[in-house]
């Protein structure tokens, strides 16, 4: 578990990680990233969405002092990254883009490298083959692993020294739809056995709208959105959605019953209605003749405000 | 500090297991002497003269250092720098190494110490093979074994000398091993360098060359070609290149933009 106050031990800690007006670019030219202030609170297991080249894997480079910083500051438990890097690193598991392992050694020969050098029990080894599924890759090198097997290994060596903050961008590269399941209730369990403070990184909400208790959406190296993830599901717009036998007709009927009214998909999509207005609805389009297939509850999907989000943001 | 530093030199220890570097090793320091050996074995029938020479040892060390200095010492070195280095590159494993919690002046260092070691190694293959080399097709022919004493300590002093000649190209090599990611830039460089070198031994000023060194002094021990005279001794010069080159490639690595 992470402390619940930081260096000083004076202040509650609130944040793994913090970072202040996060500003980089690899040329003048080029910002990447603009005022970033990243929060993940202790014990939380954030989602940090955005598309490809929003500048995702640069904050988290940063944040794992990977990349020199520019303008901005970085605290990770209370600590500033600058001063106290070992400390910091030695609480820290990361997984950084292509899995990073040595191709010609085995798995278990690639996570004892780390057990010297993060003094862990021997045991470890075993308990995270165990975790990842891989105990029984024996004398197969790393380097004939598929990329999913190449993956888990990855977030092994992340996992070994039992680390207060998990740092894992895009974890889900590589892996079939079960993996990416394993990796969720694997997720899942650390942070709710270990309270391991998790901050994972993708380019598809799905992907990870059932694992995180909070979200920071970035697209073109700015913060678009940081909360709670239900923060987010509270921007779904609810809707009434009708399915009949004659579509086109009922758009007609229910339009000219005064209610605004679009299609999509071949439904026709109503502002949420109160249940008294939606059996009158249910009726006129019975009497006219036109079967109602289905009257249901709907509203905007996570990943459709996600898209709008990103779609509109502009420098 | 030194046990992180013990700590790390092992892990890159480990890093080498079923990698090419054991096999640099036995080829670089064999190949002089299975060609030796094969010879001898050829000609069995000078055996007897060639052991009775009064300073058997010695020519030995003569004809069998001339490769191994010229040529076999400078190759294993830009080879070996280029191997520790690409297994970083090549697993895209830096940004690992470099977020784990380990200060970047020990990760340095680590590495050029196990370049330095299989550098001993080298030294310590070749020298048992020129043994084995010179005694076994004796044996196997029925001759006498090599007359005089084995002069031991002129050997390892010859060989520590050796050692600190190349100094310079571990750490210039280490350096451009380092920086650059593409192999072929410090190969094609040491190679280079090396080649260059070979071309300006006979130069008055070739003991500014550190790439010269074992040439230099192979050349001067074994008494084949008359050496330019330098200010000071080869060793210190060789010691000070290196002492530069360390420097400078630690500031270039701790100072680098991007850790991986």
């Amino acid at each position: 578990m992470a402390s619940a106050t930081d260096s000083a031990g004076d202040r509650p800690l609130t944040y793994a990680i913090e970072t202040s007006g996060l500003t980089h670019h690899f040329s003048p030219a080029d910002r990447v990233l603009d005022d970033i202030s990243l929060r993940v609170p202790i014990g939380s297991i954030y989602g940090f969405l955005g598309p490809n080249g929003a500048g995702k894997t640069t904050t988290l480079r940063l944040v794992l002092g990977l990349l020199r910083q520019q303008h901005g500051g970085i605290e990770i438990f209370g600590m500033p990254l600058r001063r106290n890097r070992m400390e910091i690193l030695r609480r820290v598991g990361s997984s950084i883009e292509s899995p990073s392992i040595y191709a010609h050694l085995t798995a278990r020969q690639n996570l004892s490298l780390w057990r010297i050098v993060f003094q862990c029990p021997a045991t470890r080894i075993d308990e995270v083959l165990q975790l990842v599924g891989l105990a029984h890759t024996g004398s197969k090198r790393a380097g004939q692993f598929s990329l999913g097997m190449k993956q888990r290994l990855s977030i092994a060596v992340a996992l070994l020294h039992d680390p207060s903050l998990l740092i894992l961008d895009e974890p889900t590269n590589g892996l079939d739809p079960h993996g990416i399941l394993e990796m969720r209730d694997l997720l899942i369990a650390l942070n709710r056995d270990h309270g391991t403070t998790i901050l994972v990184s993708s380019h598809l909400l799905s992907e990870i709208e059932r694992l995180v208790t909070h979200v920071g959406i970035i697209n073109r190296g700015r913060m678009l959105f940081q909360g709670a993830f239900a923060e987010l599901s509270d921007k779904r717009k609810p809707s009434t959605i009708i399915d009949t036998s004659d579509n086109a007709r009922a758009l007609a009927i229910v339009t000219d019953a005064g209610f605004e009214t679009r299609t999509e998909s071949e439904r026709l999509i109503l502002a949420a209605l109160p249940p008294p207005e939606i059996g009158r609805l249910n009726r006129l389009l019975v009497e006219a003749g036109v079967d109602v297939y289905q009257i249901a509850s709907g509203g905007n999907d996570l990943e459709k405000i996600f898209l709008e989000m990103i779609g509109d943001s502009k420098w | 500090m030194v046990m992180t530093l013990l700590r790390c030199i092992r892990t890159e220890w480990l890093k080498l297991k079923r990698s090419f570097a054991s096999w640099l090793v036995l080829g670089n320091g064999l190949f002089v002497p299975v060609l030796v050996f094969a010879a001898r074995l050829r000609h069995p029938h000078n055996l007897a003269a060639i052991n009775r020479a009064p300073k058997f040892w010695e020519g030995m060390w003569t004809s069998m250092w001339q490769s191994m200095a010229i040529l076999m010492l400078p190759m294993f070195i830009i080879l070996i720098t280029s191997l520790v280095v690409q297994i970083e590159y090549r697993n895209n494993s830096w940004k690992q190494l470099h977020t784990s919690p380990q200060p970047l002046p020990v990760i340095f260092a680590a590495k050029l110490i196990v370049i330095l070691t299989l550098l001993v190694e080298l030294l310590v293959v070749f020298n048992a093979g020129s043994y084995l080399s010179a005694v076994v097709p004796g044996l196997l022919f029925g001759v006498q074994a090599p007359a005089g004493p084995i002069p031991y300590h002129l050997f390892l002093t010859r060989n520590l000398n050796f050692l600190i000649d190349a100094l310079p190209m571990v750490a210039l090599q280490y350096l451009l091993a380092l920086h650059f990611k593409n192999f072929a830039v410090p190969l094609g460089v040491g190679m280079g360098l090396w080649l260059g070198a070979i071309g300006m031994v006979s130069w008055q000023y070739s003991y500014v060359i550190p790439y010269t060194y074992c040439t230099l002094d192979y050349f001067a021990t074994s008494g084949r070609q008359v050496v330019p005279h330098s200010p000071t001794s080869i060793q210190t010069l060789a010691a000070a290149y290196f002492a530069f080159f360390t420097a400078a490639g630690l500031v270039l690595y701790m100072t680098r933009k991007e850790r991986g």
